[in-house]
């Protein structure tokens, strides 16, 4: 993805031209941008969400230094470490979920040794080292895979463009107009069927999972509905494209 | 059949699912938190507000999509605890049976173009 996502950009900032290097590589580029399908970004709306607690917990451990460690009176440092111990355990368990792929702090051993927070340090400082940092990372990383189904629709339609172009560059002006036809038309029923797909999919998942006794809440039905609902845009689209290649093709042929 | 009239018929099978999408909007921005409010003991019901809370229109589809889903099995989701009958007997038979029918539109359009698809590439 972050390969496709290079070239796609690189695609952009050549302005959609065709340069030698596009014309070179099709093969590799097509095949790059066509993986980038919708059916993975389908159920990324609810993965972001996961992220964004990540990074509220975050948030929380932040502001509970500033307002305790400054104190300096021994109640004051009793209550922060019990209130920092209750944090850490729920961004423990944060973490723990596969959800958290993206927020950069998984399997780092001790949870202050993956923030690197030191409290010595602090009181010199008067400030968590990088943790600025870390917290706008999470808050990127939510931002981006929130965006996760737009930017495989925008990749997919990249791939499509340059199926058209690389046609009509290298091939005949009829060939040229037959790609125009069966590459759109597979990417209008791929997008349309990826999407239902992804949909029937993210609904039926969590069901059958609960229905077979997946502990409700938390990280299993979430899986489920990630799972059901990548499983079923993939699914959905691949057979949309076919469908969308035939039916293009009969289009072409009906007003040629 | 002519050309024609079968590249009507196939454009007409790509682009129904977004009409399809379109309704589910429609019918989620309008509905969802009547027949939601209506079933609010089923635990299905609340998993699915927990998963899609922060997922915007599409997360609001989803959880109408899913209430769907479980009211065209009425029996399987009550058996296996998804929905609660009490709320089942309480909440609007109208928009039950409307939301039946969306899924069942659905279901049987998904149905309808994988046989079109089958049609074309092998037995026209």
């Amino acid at each position: 993805m972050g390969k496709a996502l290079g070239i796609h950009l690189d695609i952009e900032l050549n302005g959609g031209g065709l340069d030698g290097f596009l014309v070179e590589n099709f093969e590799l580029l097509q095949s790059l941008l066509a993986r980038g399908s919708i059916g993975a970004g389908t159920a990324s709306d609810a993965w972001s969400k996961y992220l964004e607690a990540i990074k509220k917990t975050l948030e929380e451990i932040e502001r509970l230094h500033r307002n305790y460690l400054h104190q300096g009176t021994l109640k004051a440092r009793d209550e922060f470490y019990s209130k920092r111990t209750a944090l850490f355990l729920t961004l423990e368990a944060q973490l723990d979920s596969m959800a958290a792929y993206g927020a950069g702090l998984r399997n780092r051993g001790k949870i202050k040794h993956a923030l690197d927070i030191s409290t010595k340090r602090y009181l010199h400082g008067g400030e968590i080292k990088g943790y600025a940092e870390k917290i706008s990372g999470v808050a990127k990383a939510a931002n981006w895979v929130k965006k996760g189904a737009y930017l495989g629709m925008a990749l997919e339609v990249a791939s499509t463009e340059l199926s058209i172009r690389n046609a009509c560059v290298l091939g005949r002006e009829d060939e040229c107009k037959k790609a125009m036809y069966v590459e759109r038309s597979s990417l209008v029923a791929g997008l349309g069927l990826g999407g239902i797909g992804g949909k029937v999919g993210g609904v039926l998942g969590p069901i059958v999972c609960v229905a077979l006794g997946v502990p409700t809440g938390g990280t299993a039905t979430f899986a489920c509905a990630v799972l059901g609902g990548a499983a079923g845009g993939i699914a959905g689209g691949e057979f949309g494209e076919m469908l969308g290649e035939r039916v293009g093709e009969i289009l072409y042929e009906a007003v040629r | 059949m002519s050309n024609l009239h079968l590249a009507v018929l196939g454009v007409l099978a790509i682009i129904s699912p977004y009409l399809m999408f379109a309704i589910w909007i429609f019918v989620a921005h309008r509905y969802l938190d009547r027949i939601e409010s209506a079933l609010s003991n089923s635990r299905m019901v609340a998993v699915n507000r927990e998963i899609y809370s922060h997922a915007g229109l599409l997360g609001k589809v989803m959880r109408l999509g899913s209430i769907s889903a479980m009211l065209s099995m009425k029996y399987f989701s009550v058996r296996k605890v998804l929905l609660d009958s009490d709320d089942l007997a309480k909440a609007p038979a109208e928009l039950q049976k409307l939301l039946v029918r969306l899924w069942s539109i659905q279901i049987f359009l998904i149905a309808l173009i994988v046989l079109f698809f089958v049609w074309i590439e092998y037995w026209r």
